[in-house]
C-alpha cells in the first residue's frame, strides 16, 4: 500500500568535493597577505601587455582624421594652449595680489597661529618602485630613507614631504586652492595622502549657496569619501536651503585660513521623505591627480614673535609662551 | 581544447575588464567578464569538468580582483556543486535557464564581493541601492553571455541531431 520512496543520497565524490571546496575557500580567505600581494602582482604583470594593447586600441580614434582635420585640430589646440597660458597668468597675478593684500593686512600680523604652505611633489610609479626595492633590500632604515615600511601603503598617493618638513597626520593637501586630500601616514621624508574621494575620508564642511551678491554661507555638514567619484555630505539638516550647484567649502580651519578652501560642488541634493537630513552628493573640485601639491600646516606667527622679542627680549621658549 | 579556451578566456577577461569594459558602462555598471567566464562554464558543462573549470575561474577571479581571496572561488565552485546536485531536477538545457543562472550568479557574486571585501566599496550605500546595482550588473553580464550560450546550444543540437 505504501510505497517506500528511494532516499536520494549524495555520492561520495560530491561530498568530497563539498569538503574540498569549503577547505579551499577557508584556506584562500586566510592566505597570508604578502603571498596574496605577490600573486596579484604576478598576475598583473602577466596581463599588463594585453591590457595596454587593448587600452590603446580602445582609445584610438575610430576614423582616421584627414590632413585638413588634423591641421584644424592642431590650430585649435594651439589656440587653447595660448588661452590657457593667458588665463593661468591672470589667475597667478590675481592670487599674488591677494597674497600681498593679506600680507599687508595688520590683523594677519597680530595672529598667533598662521598657516604655512609646504610644497610637495607626488611620487609616481617609478619612485614607488624605488622605495619598494629599498625596503626589500633592507637599506631603508640604515639610510634613514624610510622610518617604516608602513608608510608605503600601495593604495594611497605618496608625496615627497614628511616629518622633516613638519608634515603631520591630518594636514590638508591642496591642489591649487582646492582640497585634494589629507595626510594619512607620515614618514621621515615621505607621507601618504588620503584623497577626498577615498573611503573613510572625513572633514567638517560648510555649504555656500549662489546669490547675486556672491556666495552666501550656508549650513555645516560632514564630508565623507565613499571610494567613488562622488563624495557624500552628511548631517545637513533638511530644514536648511540646499540646492545642486552649491559650493562645498572647508570649515575646519576655524579662521586660521584667510579664505575658505574649496572642496567641490553639490551635484545631487535629495530630501528623503521624513528624513531629518539632506542626502547630498558632492563632485570634488580637484579631480585629476596633480604633479605638485601643497600641504597646509599651522605654525606660530614669526612676525608676532619678532615683535615680542623686540619689545622685551628674553630667552623664553616661544612654544612655552604659546602654551601659556 | 575546451580547457585551452578556458585558459585563454581567463587570461583575457581581467584585461578586458580593466581596459575595455569601462567604455561600455550602463547605469554605472559594466559586465563582469571573470564571473561570466566561470558561470558560462558551469552552465555548459557538467560533472568534474564543471567543478574544475569553476575552481580555476574562481581562483583567477579572486587573484585578479582586489577583494578578499576565496569569495569568487567559493561562489563558483559552490554553484558548480549545486548544479551537479540539482542536475536532474533543473537541467540547464535551454539558453533561457542558462541566462537565469548567469544573471543570478553574477548578481550574487557582485553582492558578495561588495559585502565581504576588506574595504567594501559600497559601505556607505544603502542595501536597496546595492541590490539594484548588483541586479543590473547580473542582467548586463547575462545579456553579454547570451550570444555565447546560444552558440554553444546550437552547436550541441547540431552535434547530437
Amino acid at each position: 500500500m505504501f510505497e517506500r520512496r528511494p532516499v536520494r543520497r549524495f555520492s561520495g565524490s560530491t561530498l568530497a568535493a563539498c569538503a574540498l571546496t569549503a577547505l579551499a575557500t577557508l584556506a584562500l580567505a586566510n592566505a597570508p597577505a604578502p603571498l596574496v600581494a605577490r600573486l596579484r602582482q604576478c598576475q598583473r604583470q602577466c596581463v599588463l601587455p594585453v591590457q595596454t594593447l587593448l587600452a590603446s586600441a580602445v582609445q584610438a580614434p575610430r576614423s582616421p582624421a584627414t590632413f585638413a582635420e588634423s591641421e584644424q585640430m592642431a590650430r585649435d589646440l594651439k589656440a587653447i594652449d595660448e588661452r590657457r597660458t593667458e588665463v593661468t597668468a591672470a589667475v597667478e597675478a590675481a592670487l599674488a595680489r591677494l597674497d600681498d593684500e593679506q600680507a599687508a593686512d595688520p590683523s594677519q600680523a597680530q595672529r598667533l597661529l598662521v598657516p604655512t604652505a609646504i610644497e610637495a611633489r607626488i611620487i609616481g610609479r617609478q619612485g614607488r618602485s624605488f622605495f619598494a626595492h629599498t625596503v626589500d633590500l633592507d637599506v631603508g632604515l640604515a639610510d634613514a630613507v624610510l622610518p617604516g615600511a608602513w608608510v608605503l601603503n600601495p593604495s594611497l598617493p605618496l608625496v615627497d614631504q614628511g616629518q622633516s618638513s613638519g608634515v603631520e597626520r591630518g594636514h590638508l593637501v591642496l591642489a591649487g586652492r582646492r582640497v585634494w586630500g589629507q595626510v594619512r601616514e607620515v614618514g621621515t621624508h615621505v607621507s601618504t595622502v588620503q584623497k577626498v574621494t577615498a573611503a573613510g575620508y572625513r572633514d567638517l564642511v560648510q555649504l555656500a549657496g549662489q546669490s547675486a551678491e556672491g556666495p552666501r554661507p550656508g549650513a555645516r555638514g560632514v564630508l565623507e569619501g565613499v571610494g567613488e567619484p562622488l563624495c557624500r555630505v552628511r548631517l545637513v539638516p533638511s530644514t536648511e536651503p540646499v540646492e545642486a550647484g552649491d559650493l562645498v567649502l572647508s570649515a575646519g580651519g576655524d579662521e586660521l585660513l584667510p579664505t575658505p578652501l574649496v572642496y567641490g560642488r553639490i551635484v545631487r541634493a535629495e530630501r528623503p521623505r521624513g528624513g531629518l537630513h539632506w542626502d547630498l552628493w558632492m563632485e570634488p573640485a580637484a579631480t585629476d591627480d596633480p604633479d605638485h601639491v601643497t600641504v597646509v600646516r599651522v605654525s606660530l606667527n614669526a612676525a608676532r614673535l619678532a615683535q615680542r622679542e623686540a619689545v622685551a627680549p628674553s630667552s623664553d621658549d616661544p612654544i612655552a609662551e604659546a602654551r601659556r | 581544447m575546451s580547457y585551452l579556451l578556458l585558459g585563454l578566456a581567463l587570461y583575457l577577461a581581467p584585461a578586458l575588464d580593466a581596459a575595455v569594459m569601462p567604455h561600455f558602462q550602463l547605469a554605472g555598471t559594466s559586465p563582469q567578464l571573470m564571473l561570466l567566464t566561470g558561470l558560462v562554464w558551469i552552465a555548459v558543462y557538467r560533472g568534474r569538468k564543471a567543478y574544475v573549470g569553476a575552481a580555476l575561474a574562481g581562483l583567477v577571479a579572486d587573484i585578479s580582483g582586489t577583494g578578499r581571496l576565496g569569495i569568487g572561488f567559493g561562489l563558483l565552485t559552490g554553484l558548480a556543486l549545486m548544479m551537479q546536485v540539482l542536475g536532474r531536477r533543473f537541467p540547464l538545457d535551454r539558453p533561457l535557464k542558462q541566462f537565469a543562472v548567469v544573471s543570478a550568479g553574477t548578481a550574487a557574486g557582485v553582492l558578495l564581493i561588495s559585502c565581504l571585501g576588506p574595504t567594501p566599496p559600497f559601505a556607505e550605500i544603502e542595501w536597496p541601492q546595492l541590490a539594484r546595482w548588483s541586479a543590473i550588473t547580473g542582467m548586463y553580464t547575462a545579456v553579454v553571455a547570451w550570444p555565447l550560450l546560444a552558440a554553444v546550444h546550437r552547436r550541441r543540437r547540431h552535434t547530437f541531431s
